[in-house]
């Protein structure tokens, strides 16, 4: 009886301690090089959100509840003026856990480009927030012809956010997978069109940005206030 | 003992999915492309081996009773060494496969070859066992995952098919795996009875 007990218990143990050993000891080799690539993720798409921009270290200010709001200024000349450019993460629920997103703003809160670093959501219908299109059919590769279809290598749901006026309602509208064709109309409505079933994923994103602007807001008004 | 039959079993007569009804959810979770089935094909097979391999060369020291605690420990333990590793060595892979690898844990294939094969066979017969599975599960995943990419998003590796056709997203949905899943188990049965009659 002791016996049926005490040694399935000991042999248990004995796994999961070899277990813990062996995942500690791989944590601590992959931790630094982990968080070296989550530092490199965020700069890359720093670089995309604030093209061509002088980007300054981060500023972190705390919010009035309490929440801590990370936002980098950049500074770039047009015609010999100065213009600056924000950017910031903007977290919102998806479908399946947060989607996080690098934004930059220009000083109108017109968005200069948006790239999402983190997101988990459905494979096929969500996740297509990352999907690069192409009009490039499967026959024109196989023959080695090309029918002019245009290569597009930004993906085409955050690339179609360049140009939105944060200060405006953004628009909703479904017109399928977003060509370039589309920019200018959308654009005049101040629209985005949908990932095709996934309507919930692109509310989210447009939510955040709203709500990133709003916490932008805020913290700059405590910065320049602080320098006053 | 003949390897050969052990690795070539998984592949129809005790096919993984259509057979033992084994590893359903990513077979229709994932299979939305081609690309994304054989990505998961690759980190199921990979896991599926090491698990087979290490349960069936410590089957004598287990207790019967604790075995399926001890596999499950295998098996978590297996998936998240590889999931740290591919993050920090191999970023590209770790965001195309993201999602993919905790869900390979939930993989009862895995966890049914431990417990039906290799808790009761040889090393290698457990190795030629888990690459015939994970052979299996890959063709059928990528059968399943064709259709469903060719109607639902007209694209094939992410290329369009036909230009202008509207694709139907009932295909990528839950409803179009099912659907697409059943003809497939239709297929095989007809295929099975002639071969009998």
């Amino acid at each position: 009886m002791v016996k049926n007990i005490i040694k399935p218990a000991l042999v248990l143990a004995a796994v999961a301690f070899c277990s813990s050993l062996l995942l500690s000891f791989v944590r601590g080799v992959t931790y630094p090089l982990i968080l070296q690539q989550e530092s490199d993720k965020e700069q890359s798409a720093l670089m995309l959100v604030l093209p061509g921009f002088e980007i300054s270290e981060p500023l972190v200010v705390e919010l009035e509840n309490g929440e801590n709001f990370k936002y980098w200024t950049g500074e770039k000349f047009i015609n010999g003026e100065a213009v600056q450019g924000y950017a910031f993460i903007s977290v919102n629920r998806g479908y399946s856990g947060d989607i996080r997103s690098m934004v930059g703003v220009d000083e109108n809160n017109i968005v200069l480009g948006i790239s999402i670093v983190q997101q988990s959501e459905t494979p096929g219908l969500g996740d297509r927030v990352n999907e690069r299109s192409t009009s490039e059919t499967i026959w024109g590769v196989i023959l080695g012809r090309s029918y002019g279809g245009e290569k597009i290598t930004d993906p085409w749901f955050q690339d179609q956010f360049k140009g939105i006026d944060l200060n405006k309602k953004i628009k909703i509208v479904k017109h399928g997978t977003w060509i370039s064709d589309m920019r200018e109309d959308l654009l005049r409505e101040n629209a985005v069109t949908s990932i095709t079933g996934a309507t919930i994923t692109t509310k989210a994103i447009t939510g955040s940005l709203k709500e990133g602007l709003i916490k932008l807001r805020k913290a700059k008004m405590v910065t320049e206030g602080g320098d006053k | 003992m003949n390897l050969f039959n052990e690795f070539k079993k998984g592949l129809w007569e005790r096919n993984p999915i259509l057979v033992l009804s084994l590893g359903m959810c990513p077979a229709l979770a994932v299979t939305t492309s081609i690309s994304n089935a054989l990505w998961m094909t690759l980190a199921t097979t990979f896991v599926l081996m090491g698990s087979n391999i290490l349960v069936s060369l410590i089957k004598g020291f287990i207790p019967s009773h604790v075995r399926i605690p001890v596999y499950i420990t295998i098996v978590a333990t297996y998936v998240t060494i590889v999931e740290l590793s591919l993050h920090a060595f191999q970023p590209a892979v770790y965001k195309a496969l993201g999602i993919f690898i905790p869900l390979i844990v939930v993989n009862c294939m895995i966890l049914g070859r431990a417990e039906e094969f290799a808790s009761k066979n040889g090393v290698r017969a457990s190795a030629a066992d888990a690459l015939g599975m994970g052979l299996g599960f890959g063709l059928t995943l990528t059968v399943l995952a064709f259709f469903r990419e060719l109607l639902g998003a007209n694209t094939i590796f992410g290329y369009t098919f036909i230009q202008g056709m509207e694709p139907s997203s009932a295909m990528i949905l839950a409803p179009g795996a099912f659907i697409t899943l059943g003809l497939m188990l239709w297929g095989m049965n007809v295929i099975n009875s002639r071969k009998k009659g």
